[in-house]
C-alpha cells in the first residue's frame, strides 16, 4: 500500500513538472461561459480557434482554459441551442475572458435534443457515455405526465428498466446498486418515490445529466456498473422567475432569482408534492385514513466571491409516506453539498466539496413498535484540473467518505420487551486518482488514469465468522475506531479514440472498478426497504473489469449519428442469497450471502437524428448478464434478474410549429429471467410448486407505445403557459408485472398461472407555467 | 419480526391494489421436472405416527399422484423404542404402538430403493388457549368494502419451553386460509398471557370459529415459515422462490413434524 502511494505521487509529480516545461512561450485564455439570459454556467460549451479547430470544452462549472502560442486568434464559442459567439483575441499575455451566450431563436422552430457540439460524438474521446440536457427530457412522454430523467435514460442503449414503470435501472446487465447516482456530487442511495414509480429527481431543478456506462473516468468510484452524474441548476442571476406545473397526481413549483443587485449571488428553490392519496380517497378507493404521498425540495444558492472564487451550497430533501394513521412506512433522502471553486491560475482549477448524504426508512407497526434502517455519509472531496495545453489535460484529486450503516433496529415501547438492534457499522472509503488526457495527433487521443481505493471497516462491533452450515464459529469484539477489516483495490482507467475521418471514429476503453457497499434486496427494482451494508470479513468487495470497443459515424452534415459498441465485463464477488434468506432485520445475514463470479456482454446500436423539426433515436441492445455461484444451480452459469436478450427503444419528436409538438416512444424488450416451478407436489393437503433452478424462465416479452401532445401558450405574454397531454401505453397492452402460480380457488386440486399487470392505458394532463 | 414482514406485504398489496389494472389466467409453458420424492410425516400428542410417500408431478398435471409403496419406515423415540410402520395404500405408512408423548424427540427413517432417509422432531406440550374474542373492522379495497371481524387469541406463554406456534382457523369445518399463521414468543420469557392478532384473517358475524393452536419445535416453525414464503413468493419484494428445506435432507421434499395442539371454539357476535 505504501509503495503504491509513492508510485502515484511520483507519477503526479512527473506529469506536473512536464507541464511546466511545456508551457513556456505560450499564454492561456481562460474564463467562464454562461447563459446571457439567466447567468447559468454552461457545461460542455466549446471554445475553439476558428482557423484550426483547436479547442476545449467548459467543465461542470462553466470554466474553460485554452493555452496557445502567442498570436492573434479568432475564437469561436458555441453551445447547441445558443447563438455562436466569435471574438478576435490578441493573445500576448495570459487573458481572462468570460463569455455570455444568448439562446438561439432557431430552437423555437426545431427540437434540440443534444447540447453538445454537433460532432462531439466523433471528436470526443468519450464512449459508452451519454449527456442529456434537461430540455431533451421535456419531449419524452412518461407515466402520469411526470418528466423523469431516470425513465429517459432507460431509453438509451445498454440501460434498461428493472420493471414496469420503475425508476430503477440496470446498466449493461448490472444490478440497481451498482449505479452511482450523484446529485451535485452527493450520492443518492434510493432514487425512487412511490415504490419506484417516480424518481426523486425533479427535472425543473436540474441542469445537466451525464451517464457513464463504461470508460468511467478515474474521478468516479465506488460503484462498478455506471455513474449518473446530475447537476442542479444554479438559479437565475439576472432576474426573478418562477415556473411550475399542475398534474393529475402531483404538482411542482420552482422559484429562482438573484440576491442583491450585483448578480454575484443567485438562488433556486424547487418543490414537488404528490396527492395520489387525495385522489384515491376522493374516489373512494381507499380508507379515509390512508396516507400515500411524497414531497421533495431542491434548493441551491451560489455566490461569486471574486473572479477566482465561487461557492455553491445545495441540498435535497425528499420524503415518502405510505400507510395509515397508526401504521405505515416512510423513507427519504437528505443531501447537502458545499463546494468551493478556486481558480489558482489560468490553467489550474480546483473544486473542494463537503458532502452529507442520508437515506433512511422506517416502519411504524403499531403505537408500540417501530423499525428503522438507513445509511449516512460524510464526505470530503478535492479535485484539480490542470489544462496544460489544448491537447493535454490532467485531472487529479482525492476523496474520503465516512459511511455509517444502520442495517435496522426494532424498537418496542414496552421497556420489559427486548428491542432488536442490528449492529451499527461504519467504514471509511478513500481514494486518490489521476487521469491524463492527451491528444497524440490529429487522429489519436488517449485518456489514461488510475484510481487507488481503500475501504476500512471500523469498530465498534462484532466481527463474526461462520462455517459452511452458517453456524457462528467465532466472534471478536472491536472497540470504537479500531480497524476491523481493510481492503485495497487498484482501478486503472483507459480510453482511446482514433478518428478515421472527419465523421468517423473508432474508440475503445477499459476500466476496472471496485465497490465496497452492497445492497440487500430481494426485488428486481429498487425498493425503499432495501438495506445497504459494507464489505466485511464475510462480504468481499465487488470488482469489475470492463472492455468496450465502438465505431461511431455521422451522416449528412452531422444530422444523423450512428454508434455501435460492444462490451465484455467480468465481475468478481457478485452476490446472491441462499434459499429463503430474509433480508429484513436478519442478524446473520452475512452468512446467508453467497458469492461468485459474474459476466455481462453485449452489442449496442444507436441511430440518432439530432436536429430539425423531426428527430429522435432508435436504440437496440443485444446482451447477456450471468452469475456463477457454487451453491446455486449446481454451480453453472445462470442469468441474473437483469438479463434481457433484446431491448429496443424508438424515441421520436416532431415540432409541427413554434407552439406544438408531438412525441412518441415505443419500447420492446425480452422478459426478465425469473424462477418458475417445473413441478408440483402435495403437502398438508395443499399443492406446492416444485422449483428446479433459479432464474430458469422468462417473463413474457414487453412492449408499449407512449404518446405526448405539447401545446405552448402564446409566446408574447410575460406569463408563459403550456399543456402536455400524454398517453402511457397507448394501445393498452397489459404487460405482465408478475405471474403468480397457485392452486385454483374455484377448482380444488388444480393449479393455474395468473398474470398481474399494473397499467393499461394511462392518460394524463399537465399544465405548466413560467413567468 | 414477522409482524414487520407482514406489514411489508400489507403495504405492497395495498399499493399494488391501488394501481393494479388487470389480472388474468394465462397459459405458461413449463418444463417437466424429473419426479422427486415427497415425504410427509406427523406424530401428534397421544396419536401414532403416519408417513405418506409420493412423487412430484408436472405443474399443470391433473392426473393422480404417484405414490411409493415399497418403503420400510421405522419410528424411534429418544428412549430407544421403535416400531415398523405398516403400509396402508396410497403411499400411506402408519404406526400403532408408539404414541406421541410430551417433551420427547422422535426419529423417522424410511427407504426408497437403496436410499434411506431420516428426520427428527420434538413434541412439546400444547399451548393453553384461554380466550378468543373478535374486533369489528372494515375491509376496504378495490374488490370489497364490508364490515368484518378480526380475531384476538389469548394464550398462556410457557417460559420453560420453546414457544413456537401455528394457528389454523375453521368455520363450519372449512379451513379459512391457505397460509400458516405463525407466532413465537421468544421475546416474552415470563408465563403471562399473550395476545395474538393474526393479519389478513377475517370473519363474518355469526361465524362459528374453531381455532387450532399447534405447538411446534423451532425447526418445524422454520419449515412452515418457508412454506409461507412459498405461498406468497411470486410477488415483487419477496425472496426468490425456492423449495423449503426438508429435515429428510436435500433430495427429499416435505417434512416430519411432531406437535401437539389445543382447540377453542367461539362465535362471532
Amino acid at each position: 500500500m505504501k509503495k503504491s502511494g509513492y508510485v502515484i505521487i511520483l507519477i503526479l509529480l512527473s506529469i506536473l513538472s512536464f507541464s511546466q516545461v511545456q508551457a513556456q512561450h505560450s499564454f492561456t485564455l481562460n474564463g467562464v461561459i454562461t447563459d446571457a439570459k439567466t447567468g447559468e454556467d454552461l457545461i460542455g460549451a466549446s471554445v475553439a480557434v476558428f482557423e484550426s479547430g483547436f479547442g476545449t470544452f467548459s467543465n461542470n462549472y462553466g470554466f474553460y482554459s485554452l493555452t496557445l502560442k502567442k498570436n492573434t486568434y479568432k475564437i469561436v464559442v458555441s453551445y447547441i441551442g445558443y447563438q455562436t459567439l466569435k471574438k478576435e483575441i490578441d493573445l500576448s499575455k495570459n487573458t481572462k475572458l468570460n463569455f455570455l451566450l444568448n439562446p438561439s431563436s432557431e430552437q423555437l422552430s426545431e427540437i434540440v435534443v443534444n447540447p453538445e457540439k454537433r460532432d462531439a460524438n466523433i471528436t470526443s474521446i468519450n464512449m459508452s457515455t451519454e449527456r442529456l440536457n434537461i430540455k431533451q427530457i421535456e419531449y419524452i412522454p412518461v407515466l402520469f405526465g411526470e418528466k423523469d430523467i431516470l425513465k429517459t435514460i432507460q431509453l438509451l442503449p445498454g440501460i434498461s428498466t428493472t420493471s414496469e414503470g420503475s425508476s430503477g435501472f440496470s446498466v449493461r446487465g448490472g444490478s440497481v446498486d451498482q449505479n452511482l447516482i450523484l446529485l451535485d456530487e452527493a450520492p443518492i442511495y434510493s432514487a425512487s418515490h412511490l415504490m419506484g414509480f417516480f424518481s426523486v429527481f425533479n427535472s425543473d431543478a436540474l441542469k445537466d445529466i451525464s451517464v457513464y456506462k463504461g470508460g468511467i473516468p478515474a474521478q468516479f468510484g465506488g460503484r462498478i456498473s455506471s455513474v449518473l452524474d446530475i447537476s442542479m441548476r444554479d438559479g437565475n442571476s439576472k432576474k426573478f422567475s418562477a415556473s411550475g406545473g399542475i398534474g393529475l397526481i402531483s404538482s411542482r413549483l420552482t422559484m429562482e432569482g438573484p440576491i442583491g443587485k450585483n448578480e454575484k449571488t443567485s438562488f433556486i428553490v424547487s418543490g414537488r408534492r404528490s396527492y395520489a392519496d387525495w385522489v384515491a380517497r376522493g374516489g373512494g378507493f381507499v380508507e379515509s385514513d390512508m396516507i400515500l404521498y411524497f414531497y421533495d425540495l431542491n434548493a441551491k444558492i451560489n455566490h461569486k466571491i471574486n473572479d477566482n472564487n465561487r461557492i455553491y451550497m445545495s441540498g435535497y430533501l425528499g420524503k415518502d409516506k405510505f400507510g395509515y394513521e397508526k401504521m405505515g412506512t416512510d423513507w427519504g433522502n437528505t443531501t447537502a453539498t458545499l463546494r468551493w471553486n478556486h481558480i489558482w491560475n489560468s490553467k489550474l482549477f480546483s473544486n473542494t466539496t463537503l458532502i452529507y448524504s442520508d437515506y433512511d426508512y422506517g416502519f411504524k407497526i403499531t403505537d408500540e413498535a417501530s423499525m428503522s434502517s438507513g445509511i449516512e455519509d460524510y464526505k470530503l472531496k478535492q479535485d484539480f484540473s490542470l489544462y496544460k495545453t489544448p491537447d493535454n489535460t490532467l485531472k487529479f484529486g482525492f476523496s474520503t467518505t465516512l459511511h455509517i450503516f444502520n442495517p435496522g433496529k426494532l424498537i418496542l415501547e414496552d421497556v420489559e420487551k427486548e428491542n432488536l438492534l442490528m449492529e451499527r457499522k461504519q467504514g471509511l472509503e478513500s481514494a486518490v486518482y489521476f487521469t491524463n488526457y492527451r491528444k497524440i495527433n490529429d487522429k489519436l487521443s488517449l485518456d489514461y488514469g488510475l484510481r487507488l481505493s481503500m475501504f476500512n471497516q471500523f469498530g465498534e462491533g462484532w466481527q463474526n465468522t461462520f462455517d459452511n452450515n452458517n453456524n457462528k464459529t467465532d466472534s471478536v469484539w472491536f472497540n470504537n475506531g479500531e480497524l476491523m477489516q481493510s481492503y485495497f483495490e487498484y482501478e486503472p482507467r483507459m480510453s482511446a479514440s482514433y478518428q478515421l475521418a472527419d465523421n468517423k471514429a473508432l474508440k475503445m476503453s477499459y476500466n476496472r472498478t471496485a465497490q465496497y457497499l452492497h445492497l440487500l434486496s430481494n426485488s428486481t427494482s429498487s425498493q425503499p426497504t432495501d438495506t445497504w451494508i459494507p464489505s466485511t470479513n464475510n462480504i468481499k468487495p465487488l470488482t469489475a473489469g470492463q472492455f468496450a470497443i465502438g465505431y461511431f459515424q455521422n451522416f449528412l452534415n452531422n444530422k444523423y449519428e450512428f454508434a455501435v459498441e460492444s462490451y465484455y465485463k467480468r465481475l468478481k464477488n457478485v452476490t446472491d442469497y441462499e434459499d429463503g434468506t430474509d433480508i429484513l432485520l436478519n442478524e446473520a445475514i452475512e452468512s446467508n450471502i453467497l458469492s461468485g463470479d459474474g459476466r455481462t456482454f453485449g452489442l449496442e446500436f444507436l441511430l440518432k437524428k439530432k436536429y430539425g423539426k423531426f428527430n429522435g433515436w432508435i436504440s437496440y441492445t443485444l446482451s447477456r448478464s450471468e452469475k456463477k455461484i457454487d451453491e446455486i444451480n449446481a454451480g453453472k452459469w445462470y442469468p441474473t434478474k437483469y438479463d434481457k436478450t433484446h431491448d429496443i427503444s424508438v424515441v421520436t419528436a416532431y415540432k409541427i410549429n413554434k407552439r406544438i409538438y408531438l412525441s412518441a416512444n415505443w419500447v420492446y424488450y425480452t422478459g426478465n429471467a425469473v424462477t418458475f416451478p417445473s413441478g408440483q407436489y402435495t403437502y398438508n393437503q395443499q399443492i406446492f410448486p416444485y422449483y428446479t433452478e433459479r432464474n430458469g424462465y422468462r417473463m413474457p416479452n414487453y412492449h408499449r407505445l407512449d404518446l405526448n401532445f405539447h401545446l405552448d401558450g402564446k409566446m408574447e405574454k410575460r406569463f408563459e403557459t403550456s399543456w402536455d397531454f400524454s398517453i402511457y401505453n397507448a394501445y393498452n397492452k397489459y404487460n405482465a408485472y408478475t405471474i403468480i402460480f397457485g392452486e385454483s380457488e374455484t377448482q380444488t386440486g388444480t393449479t393455474e398461472a395468473t398474470k398481474f399487470s399494473l397499467f393499461g392505458i394511462v392518460p394524463s394532463v399537465t399544465w405548466n407555467f413560467n413567468f | 419480526m414477522s409482524k414487520i414482514k407482514q406489514l411489508k406485504y400489507i403495504l405492497f398489496f395495498l399499493f399494488a391494489a391501488l394501481i393494479t389494472s388487470c389480472e388474468e389466467l394465462i397459459d405458461v409453458e413449463l418444463n417437466s421436472a424429473n419426479p422427486n420424492l415427497v415425504a410427509e410425516g406427523v406424530i401428534e400428542l397421544g396419536e401414532p405416527v403416519w408417513l405418506r410417500l409420493s412423487y412430484t408431478s408436472d405443474y399443470f398435471s391433473k392426473g393422480t399422484t404417484e405414490f411409493y409403496e415399497y418403503s420400510t419406515a421405522v419410528i424411534t423415540d429418544e428412549n430407544g423404542n421403535s416400531e415398523i410402520l405398516q403400509y396402508e395404500g396410497d403411499g400411506l405408512y402408519c404406526g400403532s404402538e408408539i404414541l406421541g408423548e410430551k417433551n420427547t424427540n422422535y426419529t423417522l427413517n424410511f427407504t426408497e430403493g437403496k436410499s434411506s432417509y431420516e428426520a427428527s422432531s420434538t413434541l412439546f406440550p400444547p399451548v393453553a388457549i384461554k380466550q378468543v374474542s373478535f374486533n369489528k373492522t372494515r375491509i376496504q379495497t378495490l374488490e370489497e368494502n364490508r364490515t368484518a371481524y378480526k380475531i384476538n387469541i389469548v394464550y398462556r406463554n410457557n417460559p420453560n419451553q420453546n414457544n413456537y406456534y401455528l394457528f389454523r382457523f375453521y368455520v363450519d369445518g372449512e379451513l379459512q386460509n391457505n397460509w400458516y399463521s405463525l407466532a413465537n414468543s421468544s421475546y416474552y420469557p415470563d408465563d403471562s398471557f399473550l395476545v395474538y392478532q393474526p393479519a389478513h384473517v377475517y370473519f363474518d358475524k355469526g361465524d362459528k370459529v374453531r381455532v387450532v393452536a399447534y405447538t411446534l419445535d423451532e425447526a418445524t416453525y422454520n419449515y412452515y415459515s418457508q412454506l409461507n414464503d412459498l405461498l406468497g413468493s411470486d410477488l415483487e419484494n419477496t425472496s426468490t422462490p425456492y423449495n423449503p428445506r426438508s429435515n429428510f435432507g436435500d433430495n427429499v421434499l416435505g417434512y416430519f413434524a411432531a406437535w401437539s395442539y389445543d382447540t377453542f371454539e367461539a362465535e362471532v357476535k
